[in-house]
């Protein structure tokens, strides 16, 4: 196995749980880490999602190869040369249906228990998070509402907004709507939740890396859907308690 | 046909372990209830099937393994087809009365009147 | 037993007096299959023309082919039009033809609401496309409508609703259908044709009807509801006055879901017919097969909000469980696919051909089925093109290909000639990479986070290029799809007589001529297994 394109550190502890989460599916992008897959997760519940996703992406292509070989194997193998004998006529073999069936349950069994594991943590909301913001989606921007504060930030289609965030501390976020379904969406987060008129729903956000971020809008909310976009500016916690003080 | 009742009956039996299950962890009404109505419906059709085949020669023909082609002899298997302007005329009917929803009450009286007309004309034709 | 060639290449019956009348007032349910094939058909292809509409607005970034109204539109009549009107009414249409004939009966259970069944479902279409002449333009709330975007209040116009009327009549036509062929195919079985030698496309078919009976209410309640808050004043919806918007998406994808294998489950059962006769041995695992189509159908409905895993509303985990486990009666299919193929002797003609194409193709849709019912990665993915990607590899990789694959195999049942293989190759040819290159990159696209229903999309690294991608490959795909088109006009015009059996069929529909007469059957041979015809040509062998 090489992963000298992975992008991961030289000296790589190859234990096997971080051999499946974290070099196998940089080793599959081409031309760099990750690059033909999801970003790496700019948040600690993105890693962990990101982590999730190489098990199951691998465990999906394992089961891709084997079945894609049986076919073409068959295809191949079986393809009529002589009309001479009729095949076999077998109608069937129970015990190897009953592997058949009982194997896949194994495996989706364990994909259902990694996925609970890792939902726990995704959706776990800290009972003192450092900062709460309060995001509102209207047709077709954002508003952020810094709880406690009172600051707060707006966009329009063509000025999207930003929303600032700090670096290693626990943001609160609760996303309502004011007229449709709208969908709060950050793909380095890979995270998304939807904002929905009458709802509040709240989630944590643990930044692990600073930086600027792309936001969109997810779910179709009409004409300007496509334009309903914002970003997400990470700073260290230093910057962050400056730039609330500001203005 | 003993398979076809047993098949709703368990799929009746799905329905209710399904919708207690789903109750069981959510606490969601209205996902609960669209489960249980499923079982309701299909306990509903095992109970029709039960019903109208009970001693019918036909369907006892058709379940017997060695059933013979004449066994059936004297009963058609299935209606024939025949001709009949009132489906098309009923459907026009229809479309008629819905899309008068949107164009205007005029329109859907109109496509009512001849909907009930076709409807009542197709119901003594099949009898 | 081949019946001559001369009766095979005549038309059908009554098309002599050559009158168009016959086709309106027919309740034959051969003529009712052909109509329903052909009208669905025909949105296949209106669709298929948006589609590539939309592909030319997203060639690159920034364009403006279409504006940003004229693109809401194109995308929710190409989504209504495939789900509503192809996929699922063409599946209904060959059943109407097949199932009657399969198990050994004159016609449907009910022919008149039969007949009923398709004129609702051709109104319905004309009405959701109606909506196009209307001075809002036609619905453009996307194919499942969100609440309350769909809302009066919030801008659609007469358009959206005749897009619900519409829907509540292809709805009426599907559950109508549905009984009928429940009653058809329980009720009206030739001697000897017990359960368990229905042919699989019919219990497939079964499942399927079971199914539209309970997804369609649901839907027509959500449709109903809507059309209440749009134009008599209802707040079902409408949070503002203490409705709630989750009502509506547990509604609809309670028939959402069930309805994505409404849309499989005949064509799993067009490939269980086919494999077989092209691989010359019995179906592998009939039993198998059977029990997983039930178990398909019974978890399917509890499944239906791994399409809300975003909204917070609903418990992830109950649905992630039941929609991993939905793959292993689907994993049970593919293999029994696969033993049917061991150690037969394969022939690749066109139906074959479409066949692999399915296999292929669906497996890959099945595989991201799997890793979306995760719903930590679902976070991330849903909603974005990974989601177009899916979808399209179940239905036009697996769904559109096993259509193909039908039309192919009972063209010379249905007409009595047969379609040309080479064009047919040709087809095959194109639409798999077509297919392969317009759906794939979508994939990456969707991880790197394009949300679905975009208008246009930044220049992002990469994004122009998988999308320019994707337009190519899209116009290989029409084409493909076009050489079958010019093959059945060429094909009629100098007709090849395809005889009763031109392929070594199975099931009890080979026995009769082609096309079959309007009864559909002068005699039936006794039936011994779940492969009557060949059961028929062993003993026929077997005589001196
Ligand atoms: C192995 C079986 C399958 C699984 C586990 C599965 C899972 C899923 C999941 C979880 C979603 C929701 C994704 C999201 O919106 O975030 C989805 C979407 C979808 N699936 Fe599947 N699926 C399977 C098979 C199928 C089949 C057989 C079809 C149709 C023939 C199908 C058609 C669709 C469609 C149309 C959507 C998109 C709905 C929309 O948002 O417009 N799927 N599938
Ligand atoms: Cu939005
Ligand atoms: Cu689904």
């Amino acid at each position: 196995m090489q992963f000298a394109n992975s992008g991961e550190p030289a000296v790589v502890r190859c234990s096997l749980r971080s051999f499946f989460l974290r070099c196998v599916p940089c080793g599959l992008a081409l031309s760099g880490c990750g690059s033909y897959g999801p970003p790496a997760g700019s948040t600690r519940q993105a890693q962990a999602i990101h982590g999730l996703w190489g098990v199951l992406l691998w465990t999906g292509i394992a089961v891709g190869i084997i079945v894609y070989a049986l076919i073409l194997w068959s295809v191949l193998r079986y393809r009529n040369r002589s009309d001479a004998t009729p095949p076999p006529q077998f109608t069937g073999n129970p015990p190897l249906e009953i592997t058949w069936t009982v194997i896949p349950l194994l495996i989706v069994g364990v994909l259902f228990f990694l996925t609970y594991r890792v939902e726990r943590y995704v959706q776990d909301v800290s009972p003192h998070p450092a900062v709460t913001v309060n995001v509102t989606a209207f047709r077709w921007s954002w508003r952020f509402l810094y709880q406690g504060s009172g600051k707060a930030i707006a966009g329009t289609p063509d000025q999207p907004p930003q929303l600032v965030l700090p670096v290693g501390q626990t943001v609160r976020v609760i996303v309502t709507s004011q007229d449709v379904v709208h969908s709060f969406y950050v793909p380095e987060f890979l995270f998304k939740r939807d904002a929905i008129p009458g709802v509040k729903n709240a989630f944590d956000l643990d930044i692990a890396k600073p930086g600027v971020y792309r936001g969109e809008c997810a779910e179709f909310c009409g004409l300007s859907h496509a334009r309903m976009l914002f970003t997400v500016k990470a700073v260290p916690a230093a910057a962050f308690a400056s730039w609330m003080q500001s203005r | 046909m003993k398979t076809g009742t047993r098949m709703f009956l368990s799929s009746a039996a799905f329905g209710a372990a399904i919708a207690s299950i789903y109750w069981y962890v959510s606490h969601e009404t209205v996902g609960t209830m669209l489960l249980a109505l499923i079982g309701v419906a299909l306990l509903f059709v095992a109970a029709y099937i039960f019903l109208t085949v009970r001693g019918d020669r036909r369907q006892v023909a058709a379940d017997a393994a060695d059933a013979q082609p004449q066994d059936a002899a004297g009963e058609i298997i299935g209606p024939l087809p025949a001709e009949s302007v009132w489906p098309i005329m009923l459907a026009i009917g229809v479309v008629l009365a819905l899309d008068g929803l949107v164009y205007g009450v005029w329109l859907a009286v109109l496509g009512f009147i001849f909907a009930t007309f076709s409807g009542v004309a197709l119901f003594r034709e099949s009898r | 037993m081949n019946g001559t060639v001369a009766e095979a290449v005549r038309p059908p019956r009554k098309a002599q007096s050559a009158d168009f009348v016959a086709w309106l007032v027919t309740t034959d349910h051969k003529r009712i299959g052909v109509l329903y094939m052909c009208t669905s058909f025909a949105f296949f292809l209106i669709a298929g023309i948006l589609a590539l509409a939309i592909r030319a607005q997203l060639a690159a970034p920034g364009l403006s082919v279409v504006g940003p109204h004229a693109f809401n539109e194109l995308f929710t009549l190409h989504g209504t039009a495939m789900i509503f009107l192809f996929v699922a009414p063409f599946g209904l249409g060959l059943a109407n033809y097949l199932v009657p004939l399969q198990v050994g009966a004159a016609d449907m259970a009910f022919p008149r609401v039969n007949a009923l069944s398709y004129w609702l479902f051709v109104a319905g279409g004309l009405t959701v496309f109606s909506g196009a002449a209307t001075n809002g333009g036609a619905a453009d709330a996307g194919w499942f409508a969100y609440a309350p975007l769909s809302d009066i209040r919030n801008g659609s116009g007469a358009g959206m609703d005749l897009w619900i009327v519409g829907l509540l009549m292809v709805s009426a036509a599907s559950i109508m259908t549905g009984i009928n062929l429940l009653a058809t195919s329980l009720l009206y079985r030739a001697p000897g044709m017990t359960m368990w030698r229905l042919p699989v496309f019919t219990w497939e078919m079964i499942v399927t009807s079971i199914l539209i009976l309970m997804a369609f209410p649901p839907l027509a309640t959500a449709l109903a509801m809507v059309f209440v808050d749009r134009r008599l004043g209802g707040h079902f919806f409408d949070a503002a006055h203490g409705g709630n918007p989750i009502l509506y998406q547990h509604l609809f994808w309670f028939f959402g879901h069930p309805e994505v294998y409404i849309m499989i489950l005949p064509f799993f059962g067009v490939v269980s017919e086919t494999i077989p006769v092209f691989s010359r041995k019995p179906v592998f695992g009939y039993v198998g097969l059977v029990l997983s189509a039930l178990a398909i159908g019974g978890l399917s409905v509890g499944v239906w909000a791994h399409h809300m895993f975003a909204t917070g509303a609903v418990t992830n985990s109950f649905f992630s469980a039941v929609s991993f486990l939905i793959a292993v009666p689907t994993g049970v299919k593919f293999f029994n696919w696969i033993g049917t193929m061991w150690r037969g002797q394969l022939t690749f003609p066109t139906p074959m051909l479409f066949s692999i194409g399915f296999l292929l193709n669906f497996l890959i849709g099945g595989i991201t089925g799997v890793i979306m019912a995760s719903p930590p990665v679902d976070f991330h993915i849903e909603d974005t093109y990974f989601i177009v990607a899916h979808l399209h590899y179940v239905l036009m990789g697996g769904s559109v290909f096993a259509i193909f694959a039908a039309i192919y195999f009972w063209f010379p049942k249905v007409f009595g000639f047969r379609l040309g293989e080479t064009l047919g190759k040709w087809s095959f040819w194109m639409m798999l990479p077509g297919f392969n290159l317009t759906f794939f990159p979508m994939h990456v696209l969707g991880l790197w986070g394009m949300p679905r229903r975009v208008v246009t999309y930044p220049a992002l690294a990469g994004w122009a290029h998988l999308n320019l991608l994707a337009t190519a490959g899209s116009v290989l795909l029409a084409l493909g799809v076009l050489l079958t088109v010019v093959n059945v006009w060429l094909s009629s015009r100098r007709p090849t007589p395809a005889g009763d059996d031109p392929w070594g069929g199975y099931s009890l529909e080979w026995v009769t001529t082609s096309p079959p007469p309007e009864h559909n059957y002068e005699w039936i041979p006794a039936i011994r297994s779940e492969r009557p015809a060949y059961d028929m040509r062993q003993t026929a062998a077997k005589a001196p």
